[in-house]
């Protein structure tokens, strides 16, 4: 009960939780306050532009469930996310295991692999702009010389695949994390497990399956959660790209949501887009944190 | 014979695994590279078929044109000052919390460590239209403050788990001795904590500098003059306007965005794979 005596009497708590006053007041403004803003702006009129507005209700809610581009944009998060968290793991898993070696100069390819990752935003989405170009582009090239396609191929303005088309650049920029964290996660096998195992005669893939696996799996599984939860609510490469078009063909919730508040300016109907948004992470956010804390 | 046929068939793996290696990295990269050597393509060659990789002859008319283009040096500038000070920012104030997370034990710690987690994990497009309200209404629209205190925001709970963990591994009895010696709290941080812990903290700078050079949700949003633009809002405007004009210029511009950071990891990525292990993974 030392703690309840000294709680505000002595100096000893100045320092850590003075120590965390700067922090938490950035946090409460920049984050907590604009969430919860934007909670109260989903049941209004309001306009991003004028500054009275009023409470309607769950109108905004009624009517999103009943836009159709709302659906469209949440089928499309769906592939988007599914796709692209299992392509960044499949292949970021792929190479950590080929890099897994003590060889000279892993090190330095390994590094090198990062460097999609930090690529920003726009800049991945001017690189793969310039690769999809329909003329001079090298895909269009690949296409044409593999006889895929016979001319000049307007890849990104082909609402059947641009989705697709821009969750390679998603794979691109998201297998590296993936790579590093499992690195770190294959560096924790101990080596006697796989001596033990040969000696009893098992192949590599018996090797992978019952001592790889399992020891990576708590990896695998919050590197997948979070993922997920940062693919769900990606922005800047599929705005930058192709703005969500051609005809919504890569619309994300993300990119409705944003063109919503900034071009329409509807920001109270752009918020309830949000809140949906939010909640969805909150669940996926839950289930995360509960999954670190037993880690813990 | 048995040990030169063994010698053998380590070179063979050798050399298939570095062939390997080398290919993979080579499609990756593929995409970084291609863009390099084309920002240095003059503008007749751009759009002849078949591509090539290499420019014919090495030209600067693309950066040069960047430049006399409009803003894009005072662009530049714009970006290396929000990006600085965003990373000195968090340094100073993600340093006092992490000090504060690692060394004390206090009631609500555990709390307070998961509440910062869990804005990590937060997507600024989800926050961008109340956040671009509360920016309004403290009077920062068009503002490079605005950027600055969003991005630090945002750079904050990263760098201080990154920060906790190189703090913790630095032995506790030295700053015990120091308190035995007479120093604040302040003290300790300062002349034991921070020197000892100089790499985790390049890491987590390094680390805040990269995301506010890249940061492009509040970019394009809160700024909306062209004069205080930094590179993400200036690039997706050039895209906008001169994509199929002269793609050069826009290439040339993605290629400055790129290579400051690509230099910047590569000379301390150790240390921020070291930081990412150690907060994000483990945690």
């Amino acid at each position: 009960m030392e703690n309840k005596k000294f709680f505000w009497g002595s100096h000893r708590y100045i320092w850590p939780y003075g120590a965390m006053v700067p922090t938490v007041i950035l946090i409460l403004t920049i984050i907590i306050y604009p969430i919860l803003n934007g909670l109260w702006l989903s049941t209004t009129d309001k306009q991003l532009l004028t500054h009275e507005y009023s409470f309607i209700g769950l109108k905004n809610f009624t009517r999103l469930f009943r836009d159709n581009l709302f659906w469209v944009s949440m089928w499309h998060n769906l592939i988007w996310s599914a796709l692209g968290t299992l392509g960044s793991i499949l292949l970021g898993l792929a190479l950590a295991l080929f890099f897994n070696q003590k060889l000279k100069g892993v090190g330095i390819f390994r590094a090198l692999l990062m460097l999609p990752w930090i690529t920003p935003g726009i800049g991945a989405a001017i690189i793969w702009q310039y690769l999809y170009n329909d003329h001079h582009g090298w895909i269009a090239f690949f296409l044409k010389e593999t006889g895929l396609s016979s001319g000049p191929i307007n890849l990104l303005g082909n609402t059947r695949i641009v989705l697709y088309l821009v969750i390679i650049p998603l794979v691109w920029r998201g297998f590296p994390l993936a790579m590093l964290a499992l690195t770190a996660a294959l560096k924790s096998v101990p080596k006697e497990l796989y001596e033990a195992a040969s000696v009893d005669g098992a192949n590599t893939w018996e090797k992978f399956i019952s001592i790889t696996v399992p020891v990576i799996r708590p990896t695998l599984a919050i590197l997948t959660l979070l993922d997920i939860i940062w693919i769900f609510n990606y922005f800047d490469l599929t705005y930058a790209l192709t703005q969500g078009g051609p005809l919504h063909a890569s619309e994300l919730l993300s990119t409705f949501s944003y063109k919503t508040a900034f071009l329409s300016l509807e920001a109270g109907y752009a918020s309830s887009i949000s809140t949906i948004m939010f909640l969805i992470l909150l669940i996926l956010a839950s289930i995360y944190l509960r999954y670190v804390y037993i880690e813990e | 014979m048995a040990q030169r046929k063994r010698k053998i068939w380590r070179l063979v793996i050798y050399v298939g695994f570095y062939s390997v290696a080398l290919m993979i990295l080579g499609i990756i990269l593929f995409p970084f590279v291609d863009l390099f050597f084309s920002s240095f393509k003059s503008l007749p060659e751009f759009g002849k078929y078949p591509p090539h990789l290499f420019p014919k002859r090495f030209s600067l008319q693309n950066y040069e044109y960047l430049f006399r283009l409009g803003s894009f040096g005072r662009v530049l500038f714009n970006s290396i000052l929000v990006a600085s000070f965003v990373t000195v920012l968090s340094l100073l104030i993600g340093s006092i919390a992490a000090f504060s997370i690692a060394r004390f034990r206090f009631r609500g710690q555990s709390a307070l460590s998961k509440f910062i987690l869990f804005v990590y994990m937060f997507p600024s497009v989800l926050l961008v239209t109340p956040l671009f309200i509360t920016i309004r209404s403290l009077g920062l629209v068009d503002s490079l403050w605005s950027l600055i205190l969003a991005d630090t925001t945002f750079a904050l709970p990263f760098s201080i788990w990154m920060l906790v963990g190189f703090f913790s591994s630095i032995p506790k009895q030295l700053d015990e001795a120091a308190r035995i010696d007479g120093c604040t709290h302040g003290q300790v941080l300062w002349r034991i904590i921070v020197p000892l812990a100089r790499p985790g903290i390049a890491a987590a700078g390094a680390f805040s500098f990269l995301l506010s050079w890249s940061e492009f949700v509040f970019a394009i949003t809160f700024i909306q003059s062209s004069q205080n633009r930094t590179l993400s809002a200036e690039l997706l405007s050039l895209v906008g306007y001169a994509s199929n004009m002269r793609p050069g210029v826009i290439i040339a511009g993605c290629v400055l965005a790129v290579v400051p950071v690509y230099i910047l990891f590569l000379i301390i990525q150790r240390h921020i794979v070291d930081g990412l292990t150690l907060g994000a993974v483990k945690s």
